[in-house]
């Protein structure tokens, strides 16, 4: 098997990730505290309205009555909920009645919403920002290939390249809702669906709409990823470490897009198992919400060792190629090695 | 009961009707017709209608008529000051639709050249648009002609109207969309004769129709693509080509209040035939869309299901043929009901757990009761169609099919969700608990066309009337409320019932109380809302203090509890509207006490000693289901955390899923 082919470098990833199992565990932490912070409002408002309820028993029995409870529900406590439909409108790509006067732009709606909705738009962004900032790090540990476990280390490369990782990941982010925008949804103004003479043509244009943002915001993560890989290894300018990233992908456009959509699958494989598979908690025995705490702890941890393990993917692969490149002279990249952390003061 | 009917012309044309269709032994006696159509019209490829209507009217009323009231309803779409496409820009329609296009032919019109009576008056020049609901000078959805001299009552008199038109792109109930034609709401068409005058209304956007009984000759000219695929209200007598690659298809139908006619290319045609003990057999047409094949069958099974239900519950379907038109995609026109012929509708993928489409079917095919037969007038009273045929949709869809669960669809594609089911009023509960919670503009009893907006109109005429309907048959009986509603419909079958005249049916059959019930509901706006606002137990204190007198008096100073428990709830009623339901108080002992309380008190509090006092709860068996919050209905008087913690547990999982979403969505890399 060649080493840079695309099954050899996501194990070389994923076995670099797990060196980092400090830093990974580390985000597993913030994502939770993040995620209790997020649903706190929601969870409170659940038990004001079910623990001296008479519908208490019935929510714990099945879910017969879950669509009645929570429509209710969202009805009664809007101000917890918020305004969902814009959320609703994106993730199922169905569109909201229009209205003879015209259609709500793509994007307002979700700055405009208050409640869980609006406050998924503050959250989403603080872990965007965290994220940045771990990537840092994992980029620059990736690039030391020692010292992996070192959380000193890692911190040390987080600081370091916070201010380049936060610039390429504002450009990510900008950068996919572009895509979003002038990809899928512009797309969508230049037909009416009602007009098209089968449905099979609405939902086939709807889901080449949706591919084609798929592909085009995977292309944006891949150069932002492999830019960050660079940056990791020694790439100090963040637009050259841009330029690297987008002369690396455009010169391997298909083998980088599978390691995206085979770390993509990889993501979201834990979380179909445990959607299908996973056990509930009645909400009594507490030595069984242990285990099923760990249980979800793990497959959060996986779909976070998962991107790790692309962004090591992306740096091993990075590396590779440098290796396998003729090089007149020592290339200058290869030759600034990448800052040790090992020097740097254990925090 | 309804007439099983025997179609006329019967002896010159027998034979030709045998090869149509079959023909019924148990004919009945005919409704009195008071308005009768002969139509002959030619719809060419670009949509437009030139035609000639003779329409024999008979004065059935007291009332002697000046004038004769024509809808010309295709003006709704003649451009955008109508009263039609005001409304719904206002939110009055179906807010998804509207013509928003600068081509000609995506707009219609309908317009009288002559109008004349048949000894050859003509009455062309008295002809005026008339907007008598809203003073709109713009709209030319009602005409008035007067009439040389007054139809008096019991005269008949025939009039000729020669007339032109054209179909909109279809926006709502009719209209055309690529080679697809839905002919509905197309010829000049009479106003309903009553004691009062006419009753007729403009074309409003969330309202309906109204019209009086009468029989049908319409021979339609179309072009030759769609021989053999078109289908109408009543029943194909005869279909021949015509010079000029055109096809002349003439219908027949007696005792309808409407006519309508549908044409595609693309039809595949689909016949069966329902039968069941008791029940008249009747033929099954079914024009489909070819990309709809997979659902044929799930079509014919609801049509029967709801030919088998409403025949037994309410009235027989009394005509030889039903069609089912099965509209393409985009059409706008789904869902929409004629006499003798209802448009359905159907995605391309459609999971059965769905039901659909199974439930527009009933529905739709439940129209020829509470519509087709039960001619209540839409305009004004669109509860008594819409909602009650949503409530027997239920019914009907429970019973043949069970509860459909969630199905969302994801760019698209279908994904249905089984462990969560969502029965057909569950939805209607989630309609109308919002408008309660964001409007309460209009009480049932308010004219439909005059109700503030299409949600009032929609929650009104659909979900609270159905809500109203299953309350009251889970709160005065099942079979006590089958014979309600069979009486309802007997009684009124062929006629043009109102509210009033159905109340008095429920005052006959239900009594007093369950009269006064429904009337309460239907004439306000306010929301039932029932809530235990406090449920409380604790030890029963023994006597402190002083007891006895005189000499006898003694100080008592317990040293423990009394044994027992002392319980104390409070009941309020926190909506305006009210509702019979019960009070049920669970104790720990396994006694469970119901109190009733008709609703009216504002609150009551319960007091009671011996075991503990576990729950409250209104209407523990959730038969009042008009209630707008049933999350407040009961209270423990322990805390049972025991659901919010699962819940708490799988929502903070999700969060940190959503959470990583984001991280992957805006930085590419790590997390």
């Amino acid at each position: 098997m060649k080493r840079d082919s695309v099954l050899v470098l996501a194990t070389r990833g994923l076995f670099s990730a797990l060196e980092t199992w400090k830093a990974l565990l580390l985000f597993l932490v913030l994502n939770a505290a993040l995620a209790c912070a997020f649903v706190h409002p929601l969870a409170s408002a659940l038990r004001q309205t079910l623990d001296r309820s008479t519908w208490a028993d019935r929510l714990a029995a099945g879910n017969a009555d879950l669509h009645a409870f929570f429509a209710s529900f969202s009805r009664t406590r809007a101000d917890v909920l918020g305004d969902l439909s814009t959320w609703d409108e994106a993730l199922t790509g169905e569109r909201q009645e229009r209205r003879a006067s015209g259609r709500p732009a793509p994007l307002s709606g979700f700055f405009r919403t208050s409640g869980l909705s609006g406050s998924a738009v503050a959250f989403g962004g603080l872990t965007a920002l965290l994220a940045a900032l771990f990537s840092g790090g994992f980029a620059g540990r990736f690039g030391a290939e020692r010292e992996r476990t070192s959380l000193a280390a890692f911190g040390a490369d987080a600081a370091r390249l916070a201010v380049p990782s936060l610039l390429l990941g504002a450009l990510s982010l900008a950068g996919i809702l572009a895509a979003y925008r002038f990809v899928y949804a512009a797309a969508g103004t230049l037909y009416e669906p009602d007009e098209l003479r089968y449905e099979w043509e609405a939902v086939g244009l709807l889901l080449l709409r949706l591919g084609a943002f798929l592909i085009v915001a995977g292309y944006v993560r891949l150069v932002l990823l492999y830019a960050r890989a660079a940056l990791g290894q020694g790439t100090p300018n963040p637009i050259t470490a841009l330029m690297r990233g987008l002369g690396f992908v455009l010169g391997r456009p298909v083998r980088t897009l599978s390691l995206e959509i085979l770390f993509g699958v990889f993501g979201l494989l834990p979380l179909l198992v445990w959607l299908f598979l996973g056990p509930v908690w009645d909400g009594k025995e507490a030595g069984n919400l242990a285990l099923i705490l760990a249980g979800q702890q793990l497959v959060v941890l996986l779909r976070i060792l998962t991107r790790a393990g692309h962004l090591g993917a992306a740096s091993a692969y990075l590396k590779r190629s440098k290796e396998a490149a003729p090089s007149p002279a020592p290339a200058p990249a290869a030759s600034i090695a990448s800052p040790d952390s090992a020097s740097a003061p254990v925090l | 009961m309804p007439r099983p009917r025997r179609l006329p012309l019967a002896s010159a044309l027998l034979s030709l009707v045998a090869l149509f269709v079959p023909a019924r032994a148990d004919a009945g006696p005919r409704v009195p017709p008071v308005a009768s159509y002969t139509i002959e019209a030619q719809v060419n490829a670009e949509h437009g209608i030139t035609g000639r209507e003779t329409v024999r009217f008979t004065n059935r009323t007291r009332f002697s008529f000046e004038d004769l009231r024509l809808h010309l309803y295709l003006n709704a779409w003649k451009n955008d000051r109508s009263t039609w496409l005001t409304e719904q820009a206002r939110g009055g329609g179906r807010s998804d639709r509207g013509v928003r296009a600068a081509e000609a032919g995506r707009w219609g019109f309908s317009e009288i050249h002559r109008i004349a009576l048949d000894d050859g008056t003509d009455l062309t020049p008295s002809l005026r648009y008339v907007s008598p609901d809203d003073g709109n000078p713009d709209d030319q959805t009602l005409v008035s002609v007067a009439l040389p001299r007054p139809v008096v009552p019991g005269e008949t008199i025939v009039f000729r109207v020669d007339w032109e038109g054209r179909f909109p792109r279809a926006v709502a109930r009719t209209g055309w969309k690529d080679d697809y034609l839905l002919g509905a709401q197309w010829f000049p068409k009479l106003g309903v004769a009553t004691d009062g005058g006419w009753n007729a209304h403009q074309f409003h956007a969330p309202t309906e129709f109204f019209a009086d009984f009468g029989d049908y000759d319409v021979t339609l000219t179309l072009p030759k693509a769609v021989k053999g695929r078109v289908g109408a209200t009543g029943v194909l007598r005869e279909e021949a080509d015509v010079p000029g690659d055109l096809v002349r298809v003439r219908f027949l139908a007696e005792d309808v209040h409407d006519f309508a006619f549908t044409a595609c290319p693309r039809f595949e045609v689909v016949r069966d035939t329902f039968s069941a003990a008791g029940l008249p057999n009747v033929d099954i047409l079914l024009l489909l869309q070819p990309d709809h094949r997979r659902v044929r069958d799930r079509y014919l099974r609801a049509v029967k299901a709801a030919l088998a239900d409403y025949g037994s519950w309410y009235l027989p379907y009394p005509y030889p043929l039903i069609t089912v038109v099965d509209p393409p995609w985009g059409s706008h026109t789904e869902g929409m009901e004629y006499p003798t012929l209802f448009v359905g509708g159907a995605r391309w993928l459609a999971p059965a757990a769905a039901h659909s489409p199974e439930g527009v079917t009933i529905h739709e095919f439940g129209h020829q009761v509470f519509y087709g037969m039960l001619a209540s007038n839409e305009f004004e009273e669109a509860p008594l169609d819409e909602g009650f045929n949503t409530y027997a949709t239920a019914r009907t869809e429970m019973a043949a099919f069970g509860a459909p669960s969630l199905v969302v669809r994801f760019f698209g594609l279908p994904v249905a969700f089984p462990s969560v089911p969502v029965p057909p009023l569950a939805a209607m509960s989630e309609r109308y608990d919002r408008w309660v919670g964001a409007s309460r503009s209009d009480a049932l009893d308010v004219p439909s066309y005059r109700q503030l907006d299409g949600d009032a109109v929609r929650v009104n005429a659909y979900s609270r009337t159905a809500l109203l309907l299953a309350s009251a048959e889970r709160t005065f009986g099942e079979k006590t409320w089958a014979k309600v509603m069979k009486t309802y419909a007997t009684r009124w079958a062929f006629k043009h019932p109102t509210f009033a005249d159905f109340l008095a049916v429920v005052r006959e059959v239900a009594g007093e109380a369950a009269a006064r019930a429904i009337a309460g509901i239907w004439s306000t706006a306010g929301a039932v809302d029932y809530a235990v606002t406090s449920a409380s137990t604790h030890r029963a204190r023994p006597l402190t203090g002083y007891t006895g007198e005189g000499d006898a008096r003694t100080l008592v100073i317990p040293k423990g509890d009394a044994g027992g428990w002392e319980s104390l709830a409070v009941v309020q009623r926190l909506g305006e509207a009210s509702w019979p339901v019960e009070v049920e108080l669970r104790f720990a002992d396994g006694t469970r006490v119901r109190r009733p309380w008709i609703g009216e008190e504002r609150w009551i509090r319960y007091r009671a000693t011996g075991p503990k006092l576990l729950s409250v709860e209104i209407d523990p068996d959730r038969k009042c289901l008009l209630d707008s919050n049933p999350l407040n209905n009961g209270r423990l008087t322990d805390e049972a955390p025991a659901a919010s913690r699962r819940w708490e547990t799988r929502l903070r999982f999700w969060a940190q899923n959503v959470l990583e979403f984001f991280a992957l969505l805006g930085f590419a890399g790590a997390a």
